[in-house]
């Protein structure tokens, strides 16, 4: 096992060695000593001058004195949730687009769609208009272009917000 | 696994509260931070304390660690602030302008032109740890000299090595061991005797 702490040291592990060997280190002494004299070794044929300084049991004892430090593990970034982020993200914007593309498509337009629409999708679309309307005053003001909604008369609402 | 994703795991395991991986840390950067704090102090006590002092603060400041930075780089901040306020608290000017420090503070080599103020017993220290690993190299057999010194001093990886001693890779991961095993038989007892000694 110190072959492995002298491997580790020249980061000749691959991860899972790696995470074994660190964890046998916590738990070894002798593990341990190697990697301190191990470092030691490295610092001293690099000549640094300052291989006699040894702070490793005052800062322990100052440490064991502190709150023990319990913290998230945010800092880790993983690939695959800023992904799936990113998925939902565009999945939003798309949606939204197309909801301002059918406002601002014309009158027409939206009798048309509403004239081929299945008795369950025009449902499902009132149903999605009361959402806005229910949420409006959640929406910012700023930057949001008002359109008026030519079909509403059917429907009942006045206007509406394009997008968000 | 990179010298940095080790660092990492070490910072980890020290923020799910394992205290001593936080030691592995100090054990491996302790002699590196003293020297990048002696281009600032001159006194060996003034740097062992604040070496000390640097690595506290930041064992107290991991939570905030988010691995944006390798972990030395973020100690090596830690270090210049705790030495700037020591020389201020102290009313002491560092003896360098912080202007010109680098990034990491290893290219930058001034301290070899500064007075040092070791005290004798630190210097004495420092003499007699370097001889015996000089000394332990030089006895080494010669394969094992060549694959410690290619590797600790021209920074090689192990397949660099095994190409440049033309053997397999395996050979290479078993010299530099029993090298370093060598080493630390004979540097040992040398360390017994300075254990709990402040130099």
């Amino acid at each position: 096992m110190k072959q492995s702490v002298s491997e580790l040291i020249d980061s000749e592990l691959d991860e899972r060695a790696a995470r074994h060997v660190i964890a046998a280190i916590g738990s070894d002494p002798s593990l341990e000593q190697a990697w301190n004299d191990y470092h030691l070794i490295g610092d001293a044929l690099r000549s640094n001058s300052r291989v006699s300084i040894d702070v490793r049991a005052a800062v322990a004892s100052r440490v064991a004195q502190e709150p023990t430090v319990l913290a998230p593990r945010r800092w880790i970034r993983r690939p695959q949730a800023r992904s799936a982020g990113a998925a939902v993200l565009a999945a939003s914007v798309s949606f939204a687009a197309v909801i301002a593309w059918q406002q601002l498509s014309g009158p027409g337009r939206v009798t048309m769609v509403a004239a081929q629409s299945s008795p369950a999708a025009t449902q499902q679309f009132a149903n999605a208009d009361a959402y806005f309307l229910a949420h409006q005053e959640m929406t910012a003001d700023q930057g949001l272009v008002k359109v008026t909604y030519a079909g509403a008369g059917s429907r009942g609402a006045g206007t509406r917000r394009a997008g968000n | 696994m990179s010298d940095r994703d080790i660092d990492q795991q070490l910072v980890a395991r020290a923020q799910r509260g394992e205290k001593r991986a936080f030691d592995l840390l100090v054990s491996k950067y302790q002699r590196r931070l003293a020297r990048l704090l002696s281009r600032f102090l001159r006194d060996s006590a003034d740097i062992e304390d604040v070496t000390q002092e640097a690595f506290v603060k930041a064992y107290r400041s991991l939570p905030a660690f988010r691995g944006e930075s390798a972990f030395y780089t973020w100690l090596y901040r830690i270090g210049i602030n705790t030495a700037k306020n020591f020389l201020s608290a102290s009313s002491r000017r560092p003896m360098i302008n912080s202007e010109i420090e680098d990034e990491d503070g290893e290219s930058f080599d001034m301290a070899s032109q500064l007075p040092d103020l070791n005290t004798p017993e630190s210097e004495l220290m420092n003499k007699q740890i370097l001889a015996t690993v000089n000394a332990a190299v030089e006895r080494l057999p010669e394969e094992l000299r060549t694959a410690i010194s290619l590797r600790e001093m021209d920074g090689l990886s192990y397949d660099e090595i095994a190409r440049a001693m033309d053997c397999p890779i395996g050979t290479v991961r078993s010299r530099i061991f029993r090298a370093r095993e060598a080493i630390a038989t004979e540097l040992r007892p040398l360390l017994g005797t300075a254990k709990n000694k402040r130099w």
